[in-house]
């Protein structure tokens, strides 16, 4: 199990922050989320004629002596946010420093799901690693952040990821809307863009946050060495050098731009996060991006 | 023969040695560690990815690995340097030290010069078999074998025909000999010496050419002793002696130069005519420093001597050198009114008796070899041909014989303009160093002609009066007469160093009966000048090993040129046998023994005939196989190595 640890004084922190989802992210069901559009909630919105069918009910009845025409009062129709985390436990994911990929992952959804519960919105968190677990879901209220730091708790890193599986799963669920964050490597994960085409499709926003660690681009690797693959065990002789590492982390950084690249022209977001980054930092990172960004 | 490296230890060794870590490191990578990383997807785009233990990456790393250590033979041969017998040398110079200092014993009994001559023969023997060699011995000066260039078994012969001399080798002339092989790539100049005279270094500063020049040391300084200079000065009569007829006291004086026998006590003898004439005992100094010792002996004028120091033990100390004791230079009669510098540079020689008169006391000339007037005389003097006097040195004096006149009163004169650099009386002295104010003219008469030693313009300072005609009859000799027309306290001679060198040069021309020596009839470095008749019959002259010595006439002289055996030699003269002593190392305390260390510049490791070319077309050197590994060396970089990420 992996080693997670959330310090309650970010919670704090965390209090000041909170999403500002477009409306077609949210859900169609009532929530405590103004929506600009009208609806069975309090707020006053707008007024319009009479037509019939309308529910006498709302007939301003102070404007008709006013004005000898009968006009209806519309109210806001709150919407609720459903924010749906997967989590990649991959074993590529065990690897990192100070804290690993994984931890980093499980600070991220940790805070990203108070964040959302806070504001009434419902959090779902899964996990993609040796096996696509059921989740966990949907979570709200301070009760639901125990259930899913307790979740959280449960995950450690092994297997292969398998985020079209996960993604099947998702959208099995009919939770394929709303904000659906996946929290990976996006290292070793085979069909990574098309998982993420089909992530969407149903018209959830889809942010995909990059977690990295230096070890990814090479750092600590010299001389002559066999490289193991974490998850598939393939050997990879490698004469290091300072040379090789530059053409190795060039490669690197020229497939995380292709698919930073990739995810912009699907217009997924995408937020890459450093294991030696501050959690809280990558928080506002991704609440700034514009996947939950009005 | 196992090559070795220049650094001493065997090619073999140094082989392992180095190729022990490269196999390592070899075997080393091959089990290289194993890092897990999150996923190698990347790193097997970049770079050929292929399967370690294929048979493909196998092969590869053992050709990577058998040019490595094909390098490292590479490096190793030129190393090792196992060419060199290739390359061998097609002109060869030997240039062979035969000085006396050669003949010293080394361990084993050998001497020096027969450990050359065996190092030449070797090296000779090892060389290309039509190599033209040219063997030259360094003596006084370069010794050419005859023939000039010789074949090797030619100059085997020499080599066995080969002699050391009593002489001091000049090895600097006898590499300048060889100059004409400098240029020549394909040559091969060895010398072969103690280098006792010539560090190792000056000789290669004297050699500036692509031609190859070894120089080969042979025998170490061992503790040494050798007599440097000999002289002999006469000694007061001792009483409690009965000499025997013509035996002089004597004082025989030697300069011993030793080397490491610092404190030794060692005898010294005198002989002459093969009987002991004095011994005496000698505590040998410090390294490099010359000891003078002095032995009372009692020797006939004329006679030849012998200065021996040997030890009588082991150690070889065992030098000897040669002298002659000079003849007794006889009377001398001062008539002066009072000279006291002229009296003193007289008396300075204590085997001559001198007599001093006033003009007025003076009366009978007999007696007297030499007869120097000082100052006017007014006393007339016997015919020449009545007295048995040498000559007669007139200072300032007016001519009590008549041959010539001096003017009532003496003149200014300029400085010295004309001498006869060549005369007798002028060996050894500058005239125009001398400062003379005033002079007498002097004026011949009939019967002498002046011939005029040192001239001020036209007037004649120092003078020789000669008969203008040879008498018919047989006379004895006449008297022979010079003057000197100034007086002695119109100049400074008195104050020179020269006075003493000029007034015996005249007394001894005077008093020996010579006659003046011309330019161009100079004594020769080591020849021996021996005065004869022109119509007679030349003498025979045996050396010290009873050979006979080659004499040549050089104008008045017989020479005997190239004496390169010191000892005595006999003149055999129908006139008379005579006995010279040459000591040719005389000379040689001028400067210091060689250092007890050894010599600043190594020895040649190996004796081998090689060229000097390298890196050349027609054959490999340790330069070609440098090259080669170099090149080697880029060709596996860039096979094996060049591959930023590589896999196998």
């Amino acid at each position: 199990m992996a080693a997670f640890a959330f310090n309650p004084n970010d919670l704090q922190r965390l209090n000041r922050l909170v999403f500002l989802p477009h409306v077609r992210s949210m859900d169609p069901e009532s929530g405590t989320r103004r929506s600009h559009r009208a609806g069975d909630g309090n707020d006053f919105l707008d007024f319009r004629p009479y037509t019939p069918g309308d529910d006498v009910r709302k007939v301003d009845w102070n404007l008709y002596a006013r004005l000898r025409q009968v006009f209806v009062r519309l109210n806001e129709s709150p919407r609720r946010l459903s924010v749906s985390v997967l989590i990649d436990t991959s074993r590529s994911m065990g690897f990192g420093a100070p804290v690993s990929k994984l931890e980093q992952a499980q600070r991220l959804a940790c805070a990203l799901g108070f964040v959302a519960m806070r504001n009434g919105d419902r959090v779902f968190t899964a996990a993609f690693g040796s096996a696509v677990d059921r989740g966990i879901g949907p979570l709200t209220g301070a009760r639901g952040l125990a259930a899913l730091m307790r979740y959280l708790q449960s995950l450690d890193a092994g297997g292969q990821s398998d985020l079209d599986a996960a993604v099947v799963r998702l959208r099995a669920a009919r939770r394929d809307r709303g904000l659906i964050v996946i929290i990976s490597d996006f290292l070793n994960v085979t069909g990574r863009e098309n998982a993420l085409l089909r992530c969407g499709a149903a018209g959830g926003t889809v942010l995909a946050v990059q977690v990295l660690d230096p070890i990814d681009r090479g750092e600590g690797l010299e001389g002559r060495i066999r490289l193991r693959d974490s998850e598939t065990g393939r050997m990879v002789d490698v004469d290091l050098d300072r040379v090789a590492l530059a053409e190795y982390q060039a490669a690197f950084d020229h497939d995380r731009a292709k698919f930073q690249t990739f995810c912009g022209g699907a217009k997924r977001q995408y937020v890459t996060v450093a294991t030696r980054d501050n959690y809280l930092a990558a928080v506002c990172d991704v609440l700034r991006s514009k996947a939950v960004l009005r | 023969m196992i090559p070795t490296t220049i650094l001493g230890a065997p090619v073999w060794l140094v082989g392992t040695a180095v190729a022990l870590p490269v196999l390592a490191a070899f075997f080393y990578r091959r089990r290289s560690r194993v890092v897990e990383v999150p996923a190698v997807t990347i790193w097997r785009q970049v770079g050929r990815p292929t399967d370690v233990r294929s048979i493909r990456t196998l092969l590869r790393s053992l050709a990577s690995l058998a040019v490595q250590l094909l390098i490292l033979a590479l490096l190793l041969g030129a190393l090792a340097n196992p060419f060199a017998t290739d390359e061998q040398a097609r002109r060869v110079a030997v240039i062979i030290d035969c000085g006396a200092t050669m003949q010293t014993n080394e361990a084993g009994g050998r001497t020096r010069f027969t450990a050359a001559i065996e190092a030449a023969s070797e090296l000779l023997r090892s060389g290309a078999v039509d190599a033209e060699v040219h063997l030259v011995f360094a003596a006084h000066r370069p010794l050419a074998a005859q023939g000039g260039k010789l074949s090797v078994p030619a100059a085997l012969a020499s080599l066995r025909a080969a002699k050391a001399l009593d002489v001091e080798s000049d090895l600097p002339a006898a590499l300048r000999a060889a100059a004409f092989l400098r240029e020549d790539t394909s040559a091969t100049v060895v010398v072969i010496s103690d280098f006792s005279g010539s560090p190792q270094s000056t000789l290669r500063s004297l050699w500036a050419g692509p031609a190859r020049l070894s120089l080969v040391l042979v025998g170490t300084d061992q503790p040494d002793a050798g007599v440097t200079d000999v002289w002999v000065e006469p000694i007061a009569r001792p009483r409690t002696v009965d000499l025997e007829e013509g035996l002089v006291a004597v004082r025989v004086g030697a300069s011993v130069c030793s080397r490491g026998l610092s404190g030794r006590v060692v005898p010294v003898r005198v002989v002459a005519d093969g009987k002991m004439a004095g011994t005496a005992e000698l505590v040998l100094g410090d390294d490099d420093a010359r000891v003078r010792v002095e032995v009372p002996a009692l020797l006939q004028p004329g006679s030849a001597f012998e200065v021996q120091i040997d030890s009588g033990d082991a150690l070889p100390v065992d030098d000897r050198a040669f002298g002659m004791m000079p003849q007794v230079r006889g009377s001398v009669c001062l008539v002066t009114r009072g000279n006291p510098s002229l009296e003193a540079a007289l008396r300075a020689d204590p085997r001559v008796a001198l007599r001093v008169d006033s003009p007025e006391r003076f009366r009978d000339p007999r007696g007297a070899r030499v007869i120097v007037f000082d100052g006017p005389i007014a006393t007339s003097l016997p015919a020449p041909a009545d007295v048995r006097v040498g000559g007669y040195l007139l200072i300032a004096s007016n001519d009590p014989l008549g041959a010539a006149r001096l003017s009532p009163a003496p003149a200014a004169v300029g400085p010295v303009t004309h001498w006869s650099g060549g005369h007798a009386v002028l060996a050894d002295v500058t005239p125009d160093l001398i400062t003379i104010r005033r002079a007498f003219d002097i004026e011949p008469t009939d019967a002498f002609a002046l011939r005029s030693l040192v001239t001020a313009g036209d007037k004649s300072l120092i003078a020789e009066a000669v008969l203008r005609e040879e008498p018919a009859a047989p006379t004895p000799v006449p008297p022979k007469l010079i003057y000197w027309t100034f007086e002695l306290s119109d100049t400074d001679l008195e104050t020179r160093l020269t006075f003493p060198v000029l007034l015996w040069n005249t007394i001894d021309y005077l008093g020996s009966g010579e006659e003046s020596e011309a330019p161009d009839d100079s004594p020769q470095r080591t020849g021996r000048a021996f005065n004869i008749d022109p119509g007679t019959e030349l003498p025979r002259l045996l050396g010290p090993d009873h050979l006979p010595v080659e004499l040549t006439r050089v104008g008045k002289r017989l020479v005997a040129r190239d004496v390169v055996r010191q000892g005595l030699y006999q003149v055999l003269d129908p006139s008379g046998d005579r006995t010279v002593a040459i000591s040719l190392l005389s000379d040689r305390g001028t400067r210091t023994l060689p250092p007890l260390e050894p010599h600043d510049a190594p020895a040649e490791p190996r004796l081998s005939l090689r060229a000097a070319r390298s890196l050349v077309p027609d054959g490999l050197s340790w330069k070609t196989l440098a090259a080669a590994a170099v090149a080697l060396g880029l060709v596996e970089w860039l096979l094996f190595h060049r591959r930023i990420v590589r896999v196998g």
